[in-house]
């Protein structure tokens, strides 16, 4: 007994020579090793490096990156607000474009002066008006004769 | 989340589109006609409606009233008549005045002959534009539309001065 912890010191120790480790091994390994000599068994084993357990192929993906979840929202947010901000920008910039070509385009439709422009706004007023008024009195005219049937009709029944 | 973000930020912008993105029906109408040799386009601006404030205009006094009471409510005017096509082109107003937010205030075919629609459209329970639309077989085609803060009584009493 005495004699393996010594030679197990002086292996930690670095000391022993190749044929001393090799004994070492041979009695670890073997049935005859006393119990509280077995743990060393692990140093002193031939290990199959292949069946160690393997590392993770990709050393992040048990790393939960959701636990910063508030700052991820908001980044989200920023997101969609500058989206919507980009929309209204370019809504608002193509109105004002499309506004000043109308405009442009409108003005050559104008009348040379006043007074021609004067005269047309009167004929269209006249023009509105009268049609305004024949419209309404057809269209009483319709309902009077509306009128006429279902009296007609209730006179018949 | 992701999906309701979307759709939202979709209803957003189709309602940006919808606003916005609409062209002026009656505008449209002009940039598409009025090249045509049958047709007459007058666009009367605000610029001019403002001068008719300023001017005194040399007319009946009772007509003057009238017309410059309506005038002052009024910011531009649109007018065209077309010659030729008034059927076809009646057809092609009638057919998209409704998507673009006009209502139908009243239409009266005469006996076939013509038919007068006025259209209106409406902002807070105040006339904005009045538009009317003449088209048939044996008349022209003719678009007038007002607009400004508009009054169909003030219009229609107006047909009495011009009467007298």
């Amino acid at each position: 007994m005495d004699n393996w912890d010594r030679l197990l010191e002086k292996y930690f120790e670095g000391q022993t020579n190749l044929e001393e480790e090799e004994r070492l091994k041979v009695y670890i390994n073997g049935s005859e090793v006393s119990e509280n000599h077995k743990p060393y068994r692990m140093l002193f084993g031939d290990h199959d490096w292949n069946s160690l357990p393997k590392m993770d192929a990709d050393p992040f993906s048990k790393i939960d990156f959701n636990s910063g979840v508030k700052r991820f929202k908001i980044r989200q947010w920023t997101a969609i607000a500058a989206t919507m901000l980009l929309l209204v920008l370019a809504a608002v910039f193509t109105t004002q474009q499309d506004h000043s070509a109308q405009e442009f385009d409108m003005a050559v439709y104008e009348p040379q002066s006043e007074e021609e422009a004067y005269e047309q706004t009167l004929m269209a007023l006249e023009m509105l008006s009268k049609k305004l008024n024949n419209s309404t009195s057809s269209l009483e005219k319709g309902i009077h004769g509306l009128k006429q049937a279902s009296e007609i009709i209730n006179q018949n029944n | 989340m992701k999906y309701k973000i979307l759709i939202l930020s979709f209803l957003i912008s189709a309602s940006f589109s919808s606003v916005y993105g609409q062209q002026d029906l009656v505008n449209s109408f002009f940039e598409k006609y009025s090249e045509s040799e049958y047709v007459t386009s007058i666009f009367i601006s605000p610029r001019f409606f403002n001068m008719f404030k300023q001017v005194d205009l040399d007319l009946e006094e009772k007509e003057a009233e009238a017309i410059g009471n309506l005038v002052e409510d009024l910011t531009s005017l649109r007018i065209l008549i077309a010659e030729e096509n008034a059927k076809s082109m009646y057809q092609e107003f009638s057919a998209d005045f409704q998507k673009a937010d006009y209502e139908l205030l009243m239409r009266v075919n005469n006996k076939g002959e013509d038919e007068v629609d006025f259209l209106i459209k409406e902002s807070e329970g105040i006339v904005k534009e009045l538009i009317m639309l003449i088209g048939g077989q044996s008349t022209d085609f003719v678009l007038l539309s007002f607009t400004g803060n508009i009054d169909l009584d003030k219009i229609s009493q107006l047909s009495e001065s011009f009467e007298n």
